[in-house]
């Protein structure tokens, strides 16, 4: 059925949409309140991320002199988010959409969606734990009120009570790997012996795999389905080799200073104490274009404006992004991704 | 060899020497991460489960199979009886093959029974089937958390869902049995 007739005949689908108005209107206030400034860089740009598992979507772009050459649609406005702290901006947001092709249609996933990504200097990534526990929690009151329900700090999402009242239970990913799967993953963090452990469980291990592809094997066999729906999960400090942009641990460098949110089994959201080292920085982009290389995708140039700004000097900072249309699927009892945004890729591209 | 991207429901793949039967696979993203598919095996010597997750670029073994279109007849708890139609012949399955499937089943459906090598594995249940509506209760409030206004009702095989609440006692309403959600009214 196309989208505009589900709205129509289905209620509860245009309640949906309009409680993602609401959301998208709470969440501006939120950060208003919390002094943020909204930012709204590009979302069309030459150099995308290198992260070698996104497919940015390519452009052909006709300039100022009618040449065509490829643009980007963002994955992330990270780049320009942090240029804008090295020219001194100390708190900033922004809500947009970014674009990851080659990604499922429909669960939690479509290939157009929107981000709210948020940047605090002078801050690591504890303040951004705080910032999540209380922006769901002011989403979810707000919603509540609209819908004449007395607000309180339970969410049901299909079926499941969810405790939203902070402090949330915070696991390191060492002892989720502990608890969970009985593994001690300090002992783990070579590529043999990652994958030791990973044939020990019965798994595969191909010749391509990286010691981030045998880390997932393993957490989302025995991890990451074992984790309490009750209660929204903050998992923390990733090995080194899943550090993205994320700066090394102090008191354990074999780790990075990384957490990932999860509401109701749910990725919510992925956040860093922002590496500012700038030759660690260019080390990670050749590492990365290296396995782009190798995974036969474009190594995209590096955006040498984005590392002069890290050379220019960023004070310590931390990042965040959060998938909107995720939060709203949870805010508005949602099995699907497709239920919560207007004209889903699978409406678009039959 | 196929590639495990394009695993269903059903199949038989063999790994590390012993076959199993996909119950359910799910496509995984991390964020921050290669493409995973994570499946429900069942080995078909112990009819133990277990979770295992591919990279998506990941080829698997898959066996033959064949699927015939079957009655379901009775069970007595632990076996599960189909008839063919045509030849009259009648199979049985271990209720342990059919997890999160036997309680679709009503009286005389349509089935399509999966078979290796000439054993009975599992079977496949329609996408959508339709029960009448054996108890439900008028007046309900419903539960409106979430602006979900839905309430409990019992189908003829004794299966309980959640349906909206104009749905009455007596009526025929369409559930799918991959979600095992009402769908809409027959």
């Amino acid at each position: 059925m196309k989208f505009w007739k589900k709205i129509k005949n289905n209620p509860l689908m245009r309640a949906r949409l309009v409680t993602r108005a609401l959301i998208l209107k709470e969440l501006r206030a939120f950060f208003a309140r919390e002094n943020f400034l909204e930012v709204d860089t590009p979302l069309l740009v030459q150099t995308p991320g290198l992260e070698p598992y996104l497919n940015p979507l390519e452009v052909q772009f006709l300039t100022n002199r009618h040449t065509i050459v490829p643009a980007h649609l963002i994955t992330s406005p990270e780049f320009a988010l942090k240029k804008l702290l090295a020219a001194g901006f100390e708190r900033i947001f922004q809500l947009n959409k970014c674009w990851r092709g080659g990604e499922p249609y429909g669960g939690t996933h479509n290939p157009e969606f929107t981000m709210v990504e948020w940047y605090r200097a002078n801050a690591d990534y504890h303040a951004l734990m705080v910032d999540c526990e209380n922006l769901v929690c002011a989403l979810h009151r707000a919603v509540c009120s609209a819908n004449d329900i007395t607000p309180d700090d339970w969410l049901t999402y299909q079926g499941i009570k969810i405790n939203l009242s902070a402090p949330w239970k915070k696991l390191s990913v060492k002892d989720a790997w502990n608890t969970y799967a009985r593994l001690n993953l300090d002992e783990l963090l070579t590529l043999e012996r990652m994958a030791e452990a990973v044939r020990a469980e019965g798994l595969t291990v191909t010749a391509d795999d990286e010691f981030d592809d045998l880390f997932f094997k393993i957490f989302l066999t025995h991890i990451e389905p074992q984790f309490p729906k009750d209660a929204p999960i903050i998992l923390y400090d990733y090995p080194i080799q899943l550090a993205a942009l994320s700066r090394p641990c102090q008191a354990d460098p074999r780790y990075a200073e990384r957490f990932e949110l999860y509401i109701g089994g749910i990725e919510i959201a992925n956040a860093y104490s922002e590496l500012i080292d700038p030759a660690e920085q260019q080390r990670r982009f050749e590492a990365d274009q290296a396995r782009r290389r190798q995974l036969d995708k474009k190594a995209y140039i590096i955006d040498t404006d984005f590392l002069d700004a890290i050379r220019e000097g960023l004070p310590p900072s931390a990042g965040i992004s959060v998938g909107v249309d995720r939060l709203v699927m949870l805010l508005t009892d949602a099995a699907e991704i497709d239920d919560v945004i207007y004209f889903p890729a699978s409406d678009l591209f039959t | 060899m196929a590639s495990i991207n394009d695993v269903s429901k059903n199949v038989i793949m063999r790994l590390n020497g012993d076959l199993y039967l996909v119950t359910d696979f799910q496509h995984v993203n991390p964020g921050k991460g290669a493409a995973f598919v994570r499946t429900r095996l069942k080995q078909l010597k112990t009819d133990k489960t277990m979770e295992q997750t591919f990279k998506s670029n990941e080829t698997i073994d898959l066996v033959q199979v064949e699927r015939h279109k079957m009655q379901y007849l009775y069970n007595d708890g632990t076996m599960y009886a189909f008839m063919d139609n045509n030849t009259y012949e009648q199979i049985e399955i271990n209720g342990l093959m059919l997890e999160g499937k036997k309680e679709f089943l009503k009286d005389g459906i349509e089935v399509m029974v999966v078979f290796f090598e000439n054993t009975p594995i599992t079977m496949e249940l329609p996408r959508k089937i339709t029960y009448k509506v054996t108890q439900a209760e008028p007046g309900v409030k419903g539960d409106t958390a979430g602006g979900n206004v839905t309430k409990p009702v019992t189908l003829e095989n004794g299966l309980e869902i959640r349906v909206p609440l104009f749905i009455k006692e007596g009526e025929d309403i369409i559930v799918n049995t991959e979600t095992g959600q009402y769908v809409e009214r027959a």
